[in-house]
């Protein structure tokens, strides 16, 4: 393994670490948009814009793809309702790669 | 003859693609890279570290991408200055979106971090008519 590839196994780890962190974000703005605060939109937006790349980025595909359909649907304008069923999912997803699923 | 391309500003709020992106084009494109996390950050660093290109994420808190370029090419160190907009969108809409803001290139995310590298010098080799990439 090149130094670059031990480097990205390691920040691939630290990915995963910090995944309680970024479910907590994911929550935090869901609940806000779901209340009726549309700045709670911007950061779902945000949240899973990042999820998004770095995801795909670190070989977390379903993660990356996900992420990405909450963050179009978000975009779009979707109600919160109707964005609930894709953030449970996500969230299920980061769930499982946080307790060390591929 | 256009100078070989050497030092590269990264901008973007998501620590550990700064991380990525760093260890990427300094280890594998031998270049030096400065990491800054936002827009205003990146115009106070330009004027100091100037470098030879901007690598520029869109999406951004604050000042997005599109609106870093903008002030950038209002000064004085970043009016020719080439930037590469990087992004995760890469619809053909959100593609012609960025096309009016006059990046250098724009590469997608998810970017395979080994070739990095190899895709700015494709596109610091294509700038050879811009003053900023001859001397």
């Amino acid at each position: 393994m090149s130094d670059l590839e031990a480097f990205l196994a390691d920040l691939r780890s630290e990915f995963r670490q910090q995944m309680d962190a970024r479910i907590e974000g994911v929550e935090h703005a869901s609940a806000a948009l779901g209340s009726g605060d549309e700045a709670g939109r911007r950061q779902l937006i945000l949240h899973a814009h990042k999820l998004s790349g770095l995801g795909a980025t670190f070989g977390f595909a379903e993660l990356g793809r996900l992420a990405d359909a909450v963050e179009q649907a978000a975009e779009a304008g979707a109600e919160p309702a109707c964005l609930q069923d894709s953030i449970v999912t996500l969230l299920t997803e980061m769930r499982r790669v946080a307790s060390g699923g591929q | 003859m256009p100078r070989a391309l050497e030092k590269v500003l990264y901008v973007d709020d998501e620590p550990m693609l700064c991380r990525v992106v760093k260890v990427a084009l300094e280890k594998v494109g031998g270049l030096t890279v400065e990491t800054v996390g936002s827009g205003a950050e990146a115009l106070s660093t330009i004027p100091c570290f100037h470098p030879d290109l901007v690598l520029l994420d869109v999406m951004m808190p604050d000042l997005d991408g599109p609106e870093t370029l903008r002030l950038i090419r209002d000064t004085v160190a970043g009016h020719f200055l080439p930037v590469v907009f990087i992004t995760a969108r890469a619809r053909k809409s959100d593609l012609e979106y960025l096309g009016p803001f006059g990046p250098a290139g724009v590469i997608t995310k998810p970017f395979e971090p080994l070739d990095l590298a190899k895709r700015l010098q494709a596109i610091w080799a294509g700038l050879s008519d811009n003053p900023a990439a001859d001397e």
